[in-house]
Order: C-alpha cells, then sequence, then structure tokens
C-alpha cells in the first residue's frame, strides 16, 4: 500500500537530516513518502529577432539565455497562438510572457493588458517590469490601474501606457463600461495576459471567462484581435481551462526546463489517542510538533493551515515556544486573508528578507506572492485539492537544495481516505479546474453588462445559451430596447457596480478596535464568512490576539471589537434547511432513489460554541441573532422509501443518526469526486419539504428540530423521510451538482467503503464524524447505522 | 450534465428526461418536475425572486410623426427630430435680457470670441451614472444664425437616429470657434465624445476651446448659495425662476417612456428645461463677467473675483477690488493684507492683522508678530504676538529666537 519509506542518507544537508530524524523518531506515523528528484536546467538559445535593447536589458539583469520552456512559449506565442505556460513555482514564467509583450512594444507600438488575480500581484508585477525597463532604458511605460490610480493619472494611463497591469474586477468595472476612453489603448492592444489562471475556477472563473467574453466583444469592436497568454500553476487541464477562459483553442506547455532542488514528501497521520472512540491527536499538534523541529533546525518553514482561525490558533501555539520574550524580534508571523494590505506587505518584506522563521498562512500565501523561497511546508490538513496540495508544497525548494513537504491528515474523512490510501494521492494527477460560464445567473449579469457597453445585434453571440431569449427576458423587464436588430441599454444605472465577480453578495465587513478609545481598523472580512466569524461574543484572532467582538451593525457592515485575554476560542454552530422545488431528474432504484434539482435553503447560525486552547474541551455556549440567509441553489439528494427505511431500523432516532453518519462520509467522498473545494459544496439532512432538518445535538446524538419549533420528535412526526442533501453552495448553482447526480452511486459505494474500511469500532470524525462517549450506551453503533443507511442507499442491502 | 444541456431538458416536450424515473404524486418531492416547459425566463424568476419583477406597463410604440406635430419639431432623418427657436437680442430670459451677438465676453484663459462665434450646448441624457451605456437623446446648441439666437435642439425618437444627429451636430459646430457648458468639463463632452467614437464618427466636430460656466459659479458663489446648480445661477443671476420646471432626475424616465410605451407627453417638458438651460448659458456670459468685476453689485464673493484677477495676473486691480469691498470675510481680509504688503503698504496690511489679532485669529497674530519682527523690528511687540500663539513647534521656535534677539536674560511676563 505506501510507497516504502526509503532511507534517506542523513548528509550535511539540514532538510535531509530532519527528513531522517521524523522518519527515525516517527515513522510509525508515516504513511507514505515520495521523492520528487532533483531536476537539471534546459537552457535555449535567446530567439534570433529579439530586439538588441531587450537582449542588453537581459543581459545587464544577469540573463543571457532562456530556459527551454521559456523559448517555446516565444515561439508559440509570436506565431499567434493563444498560449497557456504551465511550470511550477520560481521557474521564470514572467518572463515567458513580457518576453513577447515586450519586444511588440519596442518595435510596433503594440499594447499589452495584464491581469492579475489580486492587486498586491500587479505591483510586483509593475516593480519587476520597472526594473527590466531601467536595466535596458527601454522607455517602455508600464503602470498599474486599479482602485488606488488617482484621478488625474488615469488619462495617462490609458493613453500612454504600453503595458496596462490590473485585475478582472477592475477591468469589468472601470474600463470595459468605459471603453471608448480606452479607444486608443484597445486599436492597439496585442497582447492579453491572464497570471495565475488556475485560481479563475468556480465561481470566480465563470465570471472571469465572461468578463473576457466581454472584453473580446470590445476588442473586435476596435478591431484588434489580442493574443492570449496564459500562465498556471500545475492542474490537470490547463489548456481545458485556459480554452474556456479566453472561448478559443489555446497551445499548452507544460514541460519546464527551470531547475529544482530535491523534493521530499512524507504523509503523515497523527497517533491514535483514543481506541474506543477512534479519536486520533489534532493534526495541529503534529503540525507545530514538526515545524518546532524545522525551526530549532535553522530551516526556513511554512505551515498552510486550512481556515482563518487555524491559522491563529497555530500561530499562537508557534509563538508560545519562538516568541516567548517580548523583547526579541518576532520569528513567527500570521498571512492570511482579512489583514490589511500593508501588514500583509510587511510580512512579504520580512519573509523574504529572511527576518521570519516561520509563517503560517492560508491559501493567501499560495498565489505568486513573491516572498523567497523556504525549506520545509508543513500542511496543516489536506487542502482539498491535488493542485492546491502542490501548490503549497512548492513554497518550499530552492534550485540547489533539498526540500522537504510534510502532509499531516487531519480526522476529516478526506484526509483519513488520502493518508491511509497514499497510492491515490501519490498516483493521481492534479484535478481538473471546472468553470461554468454559462451558468444562467452568471451569464445574465454578464449579457446585461455586455448590452451596456454595446448593443447586442441579432445573430452576435455570448455564451452557450440562447443569447435572444435572455435579452427578450432583459427587455421584458425593461432593461432592453429592441429596435430593428439591435438591443440597447434602456436604464439609468451601470450595471457593473452590482455585479461582484468573487462573492454572491457586495460588502466587506469592516473590523473596528475600539480597546483604546479609539477606532482603528484591524481587518476586513468578506460577507460570505462574516455571519459565522463576527456575531457578538465571538472571539476574533489577528496575528493570534484575541479580540471579543462586541457590537456587529449588519447593515453598516461593521464590527467593534475590544482586545481580551480570553483563554478559548469560539465556532459558530450552523442550521441548514432545505427545500426541494423542483427536481430536474430522478432515479429511482429498489429501495431509494436520487435525484437532481433546484432547491431553496435557508441558513441560521443560532450560537456559538466556546472552546478552550489546548485541551479543546467546550466550555460554553452563547447565542447569535443574525438575519437567516437564503439561497436557490441546485442539489443532489438521496433518500429511502420510508417503509424499507421503517423495515431495516428499529427506531427513527436509529435511522436518523445512521442518515447523518452517511451524510458526513458523503460529502467528502463527493469534494473528492467533482474535485471541488469541499466548501463549494454543502450538505445537509433533513426533510424535503423543510418540515425540518436533523443536526447533531450537543449530546452527540441526531435531533430534528425546525426553526419555528425547535427540537421535535422523530417518532411523533406523521411524514419521516429524511434525506441527504449536497448542494452547490452558490446560488443559481455552478455545475457542480450535475456531475455529482451522474456520479450518484460512486458516491455511495465510495463512502460505504470509506466507512467500512475505517479501523475505528462505532465511529470516529474519520468516517461517520466525531460521536461521543455517551453513545456507547445508546445501544447500536453509529457507524453501523450509517452503513445500513449506505446499504439501503446503493440497493444492495446491508 | 451541464447547465445548457439541463435547460433543453426543461424546455423539452415531456418534461422528464430520465426513464428511470417513475411517476411521483404531485405533493412528492421527488416529482421529476413540474410538466410544461420552464422557460429561461420562468427560471430566472424564481432564481431571481428577491430582485424586481417583470414591468407590467403596457408596451408599445409611439408615432414619430405625431410627436413631431406635438413638439413643432421637424424630422431630419429617420428617428432624430429637430427644434428651432429663434429669438432676438434684447429678448427677456428672466429679469435678464441676451445679449448682442458683437460682445465679447472675457473669461481667464478664454480667448476673446464675439458671442456669435460661439455654441452653448447642454444634453439631456439616459442616465446619470455616465458610461458607454448613456445616451444623449436630447442634445440642446444654441449660437447665432440668420439674425438671431437660435436654439436648436435634437431629439432621439429610436437609438437608429444617433448616427444623423451626431453628424448634424457636427454641421451645425463646424463654423463656431469655441462652445461654452454648465459642467460639460465632466459630463456634457466626454459623453459625447464617446457617443462620436461609439458611432465611428471624428469627435473633432468639438472645438478644443471650451469654457465650463460651473468654474467661475463655484469660484464666485460657493461661499453665497447653498449649490452651484445651475437653476441657482438663473435665481441669483438672472431672476429666472424657473415654474413647473421637469427635476433632472426624472429626465431619463421620460425618454424611457416614449422608448418602451410610446408615451411622450413628457418629452416637451424635456426640451422646454433644455432649451431654458441653452438660454441660461447665453445670458451667464455677461452675468458673470460683471459679477467678476463688480462682485459686490452680483452678490458675488470680492475674494473669488479677486483671485480671478489674480490668476490673469492683475494683482493691483484684485487688491483695489477688495479696497472696495463693503465686506470681507476673514480670507478675503488676509489676501487684502496679504496684497497691501506686497504694494509695499506693510502698515495698511498691519492695520488689517491688528484687527484680525484682536478678535484673536492665530494666522493675523502670527503675521503680526513677523511683521514686527522683520519690518518695524520690534522684538519685544513681536514676542509678546507669538506669546499669544497657540501652542506648537513653530512658535517655540519663534519665541526662543525672539528672546535671543530681545537679549538674553530678559524675558517678558507671560501675561502682558
Amino acid at each position: 500500500m505506501a510507497t516504502p519509506a526509503r532511507a534517506v542518507e542523513t548528509a550535511d544537508d539540514p532538510v535531509r537530516r530532519l527528513t531522517g530524524r521524523l522518519q527515525g523518531k516517527y515513522g510509525g506515523r508515516i504513511t507514505g513518502q515520495l521523492v520528487v528528484p532533483e531536476r537539471p536546467a534546459h537552457f535555449a538559445e535567446m530567439p534570433e529577432g529579439l530586439d538588441g535593447r531587450l537582449r542588453e536589458a537581459l543581459a545587464a539583469r544577469g540573463i543571457t539565455q532562456l530556459y527551454s520552456h521559456q523559448r517555446h512559449a516565444w515561439e508559440s506565442i509570436r506565431t499567434g497562438r493563444h498560449t497557456v505556460v504551465v511550470t511550477p513555482t520560481a521557474s521564470g514564467k514572467t518572463l515567458c510572457y513580457n518576453l513577447p509583450v515586450l519586444q511588440s512594444a519596442l518595435t510596433d507600438g503594440g499594447k499589452a493588458l495584464y491581469l492579475f488575480p489580486t492587486k498586491a500581484l500587479s505591483q510586483d508585477q509593475v516593480a519587476e517590469l520597472t526594473e527590466l525597463n531601467q536595466a535596458g532604458d527601454l522607455g517602455i511605460r508600464a503602470y498599474t490601474f486599479d482602485g488606488d490610480t488617482p484621478g488625474d493619472a488615469r488619462k495617462a494611463v490609458r493613453t500612454r501606457g504600453d503595458i496596462v497591469v490590473t485585475n478582472p474586477d477592475m477591468l469589468h468595472k472601470g474600463v470595459l463600461p468605459h471603453h471608448t476612453k480606452w479607444a486608443q489603448f484597445f486599436e492597439s492592444l496585442r497582447y492579453v495576459v491572464i497570471d495565475e489562471t488556475h485560481t479563475y475556477r468556480g465561481v470566480f472563473g465563470s465570471h472571469m471567462a465572461n468578463v473576457m467574453r466581454r472584453l473580446h466583444r470590445v476588442c473586435r469592436f476596435y478591431g484588434a484581435d489580442p493574443v492570449f497568454i496564459l500562465s498556471s500553476a500545475t492542474i490537470g487541464n490547463p489548456a481545458e481551462l485556459a480554452q474556456g477562459l479566453v472561448g478559443d483553442a489555446v497551445h499548452a506547455i507544460t514541460d519546464s526546463g527551470a531547475p529544482a532542488g530535491e523534493k521530499q514528501l512524507l504523509l503523515w497521520n497523527p497517533p491514535v489517542i483514543n481506541h474506543d472512540l477512534g479519536i486520533r491527536a489534532s493534526s495541529r499538534s503534529q503540525s507545530t510538533r514538526i515545524t518546532r523541529m524545522a525551526v530549532r533546525a535553522g530551516l526556513k518553514s511554512i505551515v498552510f493551515a486550512r481556515s482563518r482561525l487555524m491559522v491563529e490558533v497555530i500561530t499562537k501555539y508557534l509563538k508560545d515556544v519562538f516568541d516567548s520574550d517580548p523583547r526579541k524580534p518576532t520569528r513567527v508571523a500570521a498571512y492570511r486573508g482579512g489583514y490589511l494590505p500593508g501588514e500583509r506587505r510587511d510580512t512579504e518584506k520580512a519573509l523574504r528578507a529572511g527576518n521570519v522563521d516561520c509563517v503560517v498562512a492560508t491559501s493567501a500565501l499560495e498565489l505568486g506572492v513573491d516572498i523567497g523561497s523556504l525549506d520545509v511546508c508543513v500542511l496543516d490538513g489536506y487542502p482539498g485539492t491535488i493542485a492546491a496540495t502542490w501548490q503549497r508544497l512548492g513554497r518550499a525548494g530552492r534550485r540547489e537544495r533539498p526540500a522537504l513537504g510534510v502532509l499531516v491528515a487531519s480526522s476529516q474523512p478526506l484526509d483519513q481516505y488520502i493518508v491511509r490510501n497514499p497510492e491515490f494521492f501519490l498516483g493521481a494527477s492534479p484535478e481538473h479546474a471546472r468553470i461554468d460560464p454559462d451558468q444562467l445567473l452568471i451569464l445574465l449579469d454578464h449579457v446585461r453588462c455586455a448590452a451596456f457597453e454595446l448593443p447586442f445585434r441579432q445573430g452576435e453571440r455570448f455564451g452557450g445559451e440562447d443569447l435572444e431569449q435572455l435579452l427578450a427576458y432583459l427587455e421584458e423587464q425593461g432593461v432592453l430596447h429592441r429596435e430593428q436588430d439591435t438591443w440597447h441599454w434602456t436604464e439609468d444605472s451601470y450595471p457593473a457596480n452590482s455585479v461582484s465577480l468573487r462573492s454572491v453578495a457586495e460588502g466587506n465587513f469592516v473590523v473596528i478596535d475600539i480597546t483604546d478609545g479609539g477606532q482603528q481598523i484591524v481587518a476586513e472580512v468578506d460577507y460570505s464568512s462574516a455571519a459565522e466569524t463576527l456575531y457578538e461574543g465571538a472571539i476574533y484572532l489577528v496575528q493570534a490576539a484575541p479580540y471579543q467582538v462586541e457590537r456587529l451593525d449588519w447593515d453598516g457592515r461593521k464590527a467593534w471589537v475590544r482586545q481580551t485575554r480570553a483563554d478559548y476560542y469560539t465556532d459558530a454552530i450552523d442550521y441548514t434547511r432545505l427545500k426541494i422545488l423542483e427536481s430536474f431528474e430522478s432515479a429511482r432504484g429498489r429501495r431509494s432513489e436520487s435525484a437532481n434539482g433546484e432547491v431553496h435553503l435557508v441558513r441560521r447560525i443560532p450560537g456559538f460554541k466556546k472552546i478552550r486552547y489546548y485541551t479543546h474541551e467546550n466550555i460554553g455556549y452563547g447565542n447569535i441573532n443574525l438575519p437567516d440567509q437564503e439561497m436557490h441553489t441546485t442539489a443532489v439528494w438521496w433518500e429511502v422509501h420510508p417503509d424499507e427505511l421503517a423495515h431495516v431500523f428499529p427506531s427513527r432516532q436509529e435511522a436518523l443518526d445512521g442518515f447523518l453518519g452517511a451524510a458526513h462520509a458523503m460529502h467528502h467522498v463527493a469534494a473528492l469526486r467533482v474535485m471541488s473545494e469541499p466548501n463549494d459544496l454543502g450538505r445537509a439532512v433533513g426533510d424535503g419539504n423543510a418540515r425540518w432538518f436533523a443536526t447533531v445535538g450537543p449530546s452527540g446524538r441526531g435531533q430534528i428540530r425546525s426553526f419555528d419549533n425547535g427540537e421535535m420528535n422523530p417518532e411523533a412526526e406523521q411524514r419521516f423521510r429524511p434525506a441527504v442533501f449536497l448542494y452547490d453552495n452558490y446560488p443559481g448553482g455552478v455545475g457542480l451538482s450535475a456531475p455529482l447526480y451522474d456520479q450518484r452511486r460512486a458516491v455511495v459505494t465510495d463512502a460505504r467503503e470509506l466507512v467500512a474500511a475505517c479501523g475505528c469500532q462505532s465511529g470516529c470524525p474519520g468516517c461517520v464524524g466525531p460521536i461521543l462517549a455517551s453513545d456507547e450506551t445508546r445501544g447500536f453503533s453509529p457507524k453501523q447505522a450509517a452503513l445500513q443507511v449506505l446499504g439501503l442507499l446503493t440497493g444492495d442491502g446491508p | 450534465m451541464d447547465l445548457k444541456q439541463r435547460l433543453r431538458t426543461l424546455q423539452a416536450e415531456t418534461g422528464v428526461a430520465d426513464r428511470e424515473a417513475v411517476a411521483a404524486p404531485a405533493s412528492d418531492p421527488l416529482a421529476t418536475g413540474v410538466p410544461g416547459q420552464p422557460s429561461v425566463r420562468a427560471r430566472l424568476d424564481r432564481l431571481r425572486a428577491a430582485t424586481r419583477g417583470v414591468d407590467h406597463r403596457p408596451r408599445g410604440d409611439g408615432d414619430p410623426e405625431r410627436l413631431a406635430a406635438a413638439l413643432g419639431a421637424a424630422a431630419v432623418a429617420p428617428g432624430v427630430l429637430r427644434v428651432d427657436t429663434h429669438l432676438p437680442p434684447g429678448a427677456r430670459h428672466g429679469a435678464s435680457a441676451l445679449p448682442s451677438p458683437d460682445a465679447v465676453v472675457g473669461f481667464s484663459g478664454w480667448p476673446r470670441f464675439p458671442l456669435r462665434e460661439l455654441a452653448f450646448i447642454d444634453t439631456e441624457t439616459s442616465g446619470l451614472a455616465g458610461g458607454t451605456g448613456t445616451v444623449a437623446f436630447n442634445i440642446g446648441v444654441l449660437g447665432w444664425a440668420e439674425g438671431a439666437w437660435r436654439s436648436r435642439q435634437y431629439v432621439l425618437t429610436g437609438f437608429g437616429g444617433e448616427a444623423a444627429m451626431l453628424a448634424a451636430l457636427a454641421a451645425d459646430l463646424r463654423a463656431c470657434s469655441g462652445v461654452v457648458t454648465y459642467n460639460g468639463g465632466s459630463f456634457d463632452l466626454p459623453l459625447l465624445r464617446d457617443r462620436y467614437r461609439l458611432q465611428r464618427q471624428p469627435d473633432s466636430a468639438l472645438p478644443e476651446a471650451h469654457l465650463d460656466l460651473l468654474h467661475p459659479v463655484r469660484r464666485l458663489y460657493r461661499n453665497r448659495w447653498s449649490d452651484c446648480r445651475l437653476a441657482s445661477a438663473e435665481a441669483g443671476l438672472l431672476g429666472l425662476q424657473r415654474r413647473d420646471d421637469l427635476p433632472g432626475a426624472e429626465v431619463p424616465a421620460v425618454w424611457f417612456d416614449w422608448i418602451h410605451r410610446g408615451r411622450g407627453e413628457r418629452l416637451g417638458a424635456v426640451l422646454g428645461h433644455n432649451r431654458l438651460d441653452i438660454l441660461s448659458l447665453l445670458a451667464l456670459m455677461p452675468a458673470l463677467a460683471g459679477a467678476v468685476r463688480a462682485p459686490e453689485r452680483w452678490g458675488a464673493c470680492p475674494l473669488g473675483a479677486a483671485r480671478y484677477w489674480l490668476q490673469q495676473g492683475r494683482e493691483r486691480r484684485a487688491r483695489v477690488l477688495l479696497e472696495r469691498a463693503g465686506e470681507l470675510d476673514v480670507d478675503g481680509l488676509h489676501e487684502l493684507a496679504r496684497l497691501r504688503r506686497r504694494a509695499g503698504w506693510g502698515e495698511g496690511a498691519a492695520a488689517i492683522w491688528e484687527t484680525l489679532a484682536n478678535q484673536g485669529c492665530p494666522r493675523a497674530l502670527e503675521q503680526l508678530a513677523k511683521f514686527h519682527e522683520h519690518v518695524r523690528r520690534d522684538m519685544h511687540t513681536a514676542l509678546a504676538l507669538a506669546d499669544r500663539l497657540p501652542a506648537c513647534e513653530a512658535r517655540e521656535r519663534r519665541r526662543a529666537r525672539l528672546l535671543r534677539r530681545c537679549g538674553a536674560g530678559r524675558t517678558l511676563p507671560l501675561d502682558l
């Protein structure tokens, strides 16, 4: 099963020495190992036709030859093919696009548009271009254009910029709706560069593909036909994703010519500490232990945690060890979304300069933010996808030196599946990034924006839907007016302002510290996670310092916090009620049915738990009073015929526990099956008529509740037909349900295998979810109940 | 199955796609789809339940010919109506009169064109947010033609007329030397340029020389009126009170009423509003030129007028204007003091600072301290004045220096 753990020669190298020590001391926890051998550099000559000034500028920066992939990119791009370059971190991908762009700007006045997913990355990029520009005195004007660009500078950017660096949001709101002001720029636009292409997946990617459709329309208006140059981290389908975004064939370059040092990867399963309950030590305890060893060995380390909360918790644990003396400079830093840009820039700078020994981060550092190279990368929990795992591991590794990555499994089923089946992870290719540019609501939003930019003509195409039906719909709403063969915008509004590319609802929350009587903004929280992090009473952590939320102004999008010394953190309780609106398709088995359709979902966060540090015991509850969040989306659901249910289970309570356990396992294997981020998929157990929903109560047993009546008695219900729902966690859905429905059997069988193969006795967090000791007294095994439900769902019975 | 296929399934005749499916009672959540053919619209309506629904007001196309008759307009091209109105010089406009075409009205940085060479432009648009989705459906251009002031107004009865309207406007503007607008610098002219670009016509028809009257109005009346809208300028300078005027915010809806429902009743009000706008632009020229010369007669801020002359490099004129002003605010007094001092009349400046200093103005105290220190060389008075300044670093430096210059060890009581 596991790749045999090869003894690594413990040479003088400190990374190899650490690997050897981990293997010697904790061999039993290492379930798999992979060595990615050192890769030598492959060079190629500078292209013949390269402009002399550019050649000199590169030479001045010490570049006299290219890596092979840079040369291949040049050839492909110069023949006018849309090209995607897929290469690992630090392989010189920026030169792949800068070279043809600068050449064109120098020789024929061609302009280029650079798109980066975030503002911070744009700034890095302009700095790099400026250096090259100065080195060769090229006279190329590269400007950023974003929300921070002052009003009086904007005209210069529009009319004089050779390279304009911006982000998709700005293109969507600030450039395309004002394209006439950019006429000169569009007329000479030769190249569009999309960096970090792999980040444009899911909702964001679907929006991005539509923004590109709008860009194409505007370019056509000005007679421009730019070549798209994309760069991406390793994913399963870079060419397909690029094609989806560009809407045209894209040539992929996947072989990197850049050198890389040897890389060790260990899969790590925390030891079981309670055999009865199947409970393992927490992943964070293991991650901190490994990181402590690395930092003590003098190795620069990075820890990736899966949530902002976990970043703060691990930072605290490490700071307790390394930063206990306030007079000494900090050795441990946290880095995550929600910090203010200035603070993040400072951390990046400290990392580049080597002033910090260890950084604890969320996926925010997965992107190409320049932080220099590190030696050790610890992943606290499986990041959810193979692609994201490799992207994070890519943070460790210098050119000529070995690097170490450790993937520490949490007790989540998916993590357990990965570490117990190492060949799955080690042998699998990275996932496919999916986008659904024709998602009806997203498409409609961009049809509106596009109609504002240029009137639609009959016969024009925009996306895969019947455009005329969409235009007719907008005409009915009075948004558009059809005159002969043209649809014109007829609304006194600016549609791009009401369309956010990244989230469902508008408006970040600001977190204001009032500790010293002042009002200081310490963080920003996006709308979607505000309800579960900023409720009154919540402990909100910034750089591991706890703040307590005193007041939340939901409409004003503000939370006032005060520093506190609490020895606990808080975790929100989440109730979700679903109602089936319509089923698109369904399949009936012998004992069960499965369907795919549209649902209405109401989410309520009624309270929170207080959890003490280190012991993780639950030390109290608090109430939350926030508005319910509603959404229409698509879902897949599985039900068992009530007769079968009554036949197999002696009590409804037992059936309910079985459903909750089955749902837990199904959710995780489904995320793996559709290759989504686990958070893109929601899970619920409940009645399809929204009469009640099921949840695990404080006692650890399943209970059924309604929003109005609180807890209900399952035996007293006339109708008892529980269903497992897995839903697309986005209004309107982003196309996860349909592929999931197609794999409805595999989801159930995978889940059944996961639960059956689990070494625990009656259930554990690695299969059916955590169970409490008192469950031993309930007279049946929750694991067995879950297996029975899964058996009924597969149709073969237990 | 992707969304497209799903929609097809929805639209399919049967409504049930999966042959595995077994008919179930309608109340059953497993029932496979509502019978019928849910359209894109039906699904969108449900997904967007929270947003507003369909506009149910009756649709219809209006008759452009009848509209033309009602407005007294001529059809100049398909989709474009034109209304010309001629007014002689001297015609009443509020309490003022339209000026002579040969008058030359000077403004800072503005060539001395006779009024007959200018075009006064105002647009009414389909939206106030800007961007390429905003159309100027009514353009008013006032100029001297055929021996009279001619207000020429174009109205679009359909989007298809825009190209012809812009071409006609370009022809109208060909002979003129400059354009005058109100807030046209940031709204009307960029918008027109955008429209020319979108219609692929050269925007060179719009003259380079542009005078935006909002700027002098702001300079002269910012501190005098509650706002600087054109209506305020009309009321304050032209004695014009608009009656039953259409509020600007309702303008887009009036045009959409015509476009969507063929109802053009209120377009006449838009034209009336637009015509008053361009006539006011013309009438404001001499009024504003008068206001910079004799601000108090026109209720303008003398300091604003003085700054206008300063910008022209005419310092003496600016000072005389402030000397003659009946009442000046603190900023005005400071500016007058500054100009007196620059003109070599230090004592005159000091007199103003004394007055202000007695009212507790720190800026005047500081100036006076400087004056006593550097001009009168009276260190003790300067120090006493510096002592009264609010505490700050500059004050401490000044005091230290003055103490030194007063002679070591000799300090004055602080309560002087």
